[in-house]
């Protein structure tokens, strides 16, 4: 009570002007470049375009659609997104099940081995070249699941899982054990359906990863068959000079074209965003609680 | 476990006894479920580790393994000698530790700032504003940063022109570079890096703060003498994780905001062995590059938890 009788002193006004204006730098850089994107050529050309569209136009989207390669990349990036996320939940989920019932009479032999297993994996790896001489070794080269299968699963999700798993009642299961149930069934419709925030929240860290992701893409994939990240990232490095008439040109600029696909690329991440907000929060709490 | 056990011991011996049968029989559906983790993590993680043995060699890739030269240390031997390679160590640890500093400065004073908000309204749009950066990937950051930092043209420029100061050619020049690259991490992190910490100071028990103010404590003296106190431990356990993986996951950033203009200072291991191994071919090297790399990470780690399980065991959190 009496705090909130005490009035504002100076503190409080500097916080609350620093809170937004730290708030504001980290959404007006993303808000320029869609300013940008949607501001006619002359007005970008001229540096008039701050935070709001000057002369609204979509022709740079335009522009950067009349790339085939942009919807392509999309698909191929949709593709990797589906693949991933649901493989490696899969994956993921069932490896963190096993490790969730121990060593012993309930789990597997063997159990600490395979706790060694996962844990010197996170510690150390083989690095860069011996990884990409692998891949392309074994005739993935170029195929969707060069970007899609060393990303499957990874050991801080397997022990995120593991731990959430290992705090659901134990009663349940023997229930279920008793009834008949096997260790599929108790997994799929008894641990799955309690689970549902943490694996959703796992999904989501896998969409963010396998969306973002553009190194793979990059080193394994050709030119035409890349995911829409890596795409981006050669399309804003490289201007396209391919239309040499001037009045297109003056038309349309670089800046504008780039901004659009950067926009585009970014698209599924913001309209995911209250989601992963909300989803994200709790995650990282329950992961860092327990670990 | 030992509580399952507890309350078996209640239930009758038959039932004890069908569920033993039941579980042994069992187990190998254990086996199978942890199957296809052990298989994707064994190829992708312990296949390129055997490749290590590249590093060794004088690597050609028509030879392959079996084939090649093995020369011994000489890729290591060249590591240490040749100049460039000792100024990508520097700057792959200069930037580890000016991260690290900055970021975790940054992040608990604003978790701190935050905290202390009293308009409660204003605290979630910008919580919600300052998550964003997290979510977006090197790739479109680049993309922004470039449009935004062009000198001339970027409208950082054009602000700092317009305050009557030359324009910087931020990712263009080498201690500039330095300093946008540990700015704009900073920036991407520290929204995300403070809910953990939020999330400790909501855990604080109140009784704490009433003892304090009891006690005559003002604001400052209850965030200098209990919230900071209390959150030491969550502190402790952010940075330890921040500092065993501080030499991974620099690459994408670096990768997506420099250019030979800045290989000088900007250059890290890890652009270092792309570009040696991936575009020059000289894969035994920037194999061994990487195992060097590697070898140092996995120290940093097992370093790191050792000190905070010694720590955080002493100090009971």
């Amino acid at each position: 009570m009496k705090t909130k009788l005490r009035s504002y002193g100076l503190f409080d006004y500097f916080n609350i002007v620093l809170m937004l204006f730290l708030g504001a730098i980290c959404v007006l850089p993303l808000l320029h470049v869609v300013a940008l994107s949607f501001s006619s050529s002359p007005a970008v050309l001229s540096n008039q375009v701050y935070f709001w569209p000057v002369e609204f136009t979509t022709a740079a989207y335009q522009r950067a659609f009349e790339d085939p390669q942009l919807l392509k990349s999309f698909w191929v990036s949709i593709k990797r997104v589906c693949l991933g996320v649901s493989i490696g939940l899969f994956v993921t989920c069932m490896a963190g099940y096993v490790l969730s019932k121990g060593g012993g009479r309930d789990g597997i032999a063997g159990h600490k081995f395979f706790i060694i297993f996962f844990i010197f994996a996170l510690l150390f790896n083989g690095g860069l070249i011996p990884t990409y001489l692998l891949i392309t070794n074994m005739g993935l080269y170029n195929s969707i699941w060069a970007i899609v299968l060393p990303g499957l699963t990874n050991v801080f999700y397997i022990i995120l899982i593991m731990n959430f798993f290992s705090t659901l009642p134990k009663s349940l299961e023997e229930s279920a054990f008793l009834d008949g149930a096997n260790h599929f069934q108790v997994f799929y419709k008894i641990y799955l359906p309690l689970s549902v925030p943490v694996v959703a929240t796992v999904g989501l860290f896998m969409v963010v990863f396998e969306w973002n992701e553009f190194f793979a893409g990059q080193i394994y994939m050709k030119a035409d068959n890349v995911p829409l990240s890596t795409f981006i990232k050669s399309a804003i490095t490289l201007p396209d000079f391919s239309t040499s008439d001037p009045e297109e040109l003056q038309k349309l600029n670089f800046r504008s074209i780039s901004s659009a696909q950067v926009v585009f690329a970014a698209l599924p991440i913001l309209a995911l965003f209250p989601v992963l907000q909300k989803f994200f929060t709790r995650g990282i709490v329950i992961g860092g609680v327990k670990e | 476990m030992e509580t399952s056990l507890g309350k078996n011991k209640q239930e009758t011996g038959i039932f004890q006894k069908k569920m033993k049968v039941k579980r042994r029989k069992d187990s190998w559906h254990l086996y199978l479920m942890l199957l296809p983790a052990v298989i994707i993590i064994g190829t992708f993680s312990y296949g390129p580790m055997f490749g290590l043995v590249m590093a060794f060699q004088d690597y050609k890739p028509y030879l392959g393994i079996r084939g090649s030269e093995w020369i011994g240390l000489e890729n290591f031997k060249y590591l240490f000698e040749y100049p460039q390679s000792r100024e990508v160590i520097w700057n792959t640890l200069r930037f580890a530790f000016m991260k690290l500093f900055f970021s975790t400065l940054v992040t608990i004073s604003f978790a701190l700032l935050i905290n202390e908000l009293r308009v409660k309204w204003i605290r979630y749009p910008v919580q919600t504003m300052v998550f964003l950066p997290h979510f977006l990937s090197w790739v479109v950051l680049g993309g922004i940063f470039k449009e935004m930092l062009t000198p001339g043209t970027g409208i950082v420029n054009q602000f700092i022109e317009r305050l009557g100061f030359e324009s910087i050619f931020f990712l263009g020049e080498n201690s500039w570079f330095v300093a946008t690259v540990v700015a704009t991490d900073v920036w991407k992190g520290f929204g995300y890096g403070s809910i953990l910490y939020l999330a400790s100071m909501a855990g604080i028990n109140p009784a704490l703060y009433e003892a304090a103010e009891m006690d005559g404590a003002g604001r400052w003296k209850k965030m200098w003498y209990v919230t900071i106190p209390e959150l030491i431990p969550v502190i402790m356990l952010v940075t330890t994780i921040n500092l065993a993986f501080m030499m991974s996951g620099d690459f994408d950033q670096i990768f997506n905001l420099y250019s030979p203009l800045v290989y000088e200072k900007g250059d890290i291991i890890d652009t270092f062995v792309y570009r040696v191994g991936l575009i020059d071919l000289n894969y035994g090297f920037a194999a061994a590059v990487g195992f060097f790399k590697s070898i140092v990470g996995t120290i940093m780690i097992i370093t790191a938890f050792t000190v905070f399980t010694k720590l955080s065991g002493r100090k009971a959190r």
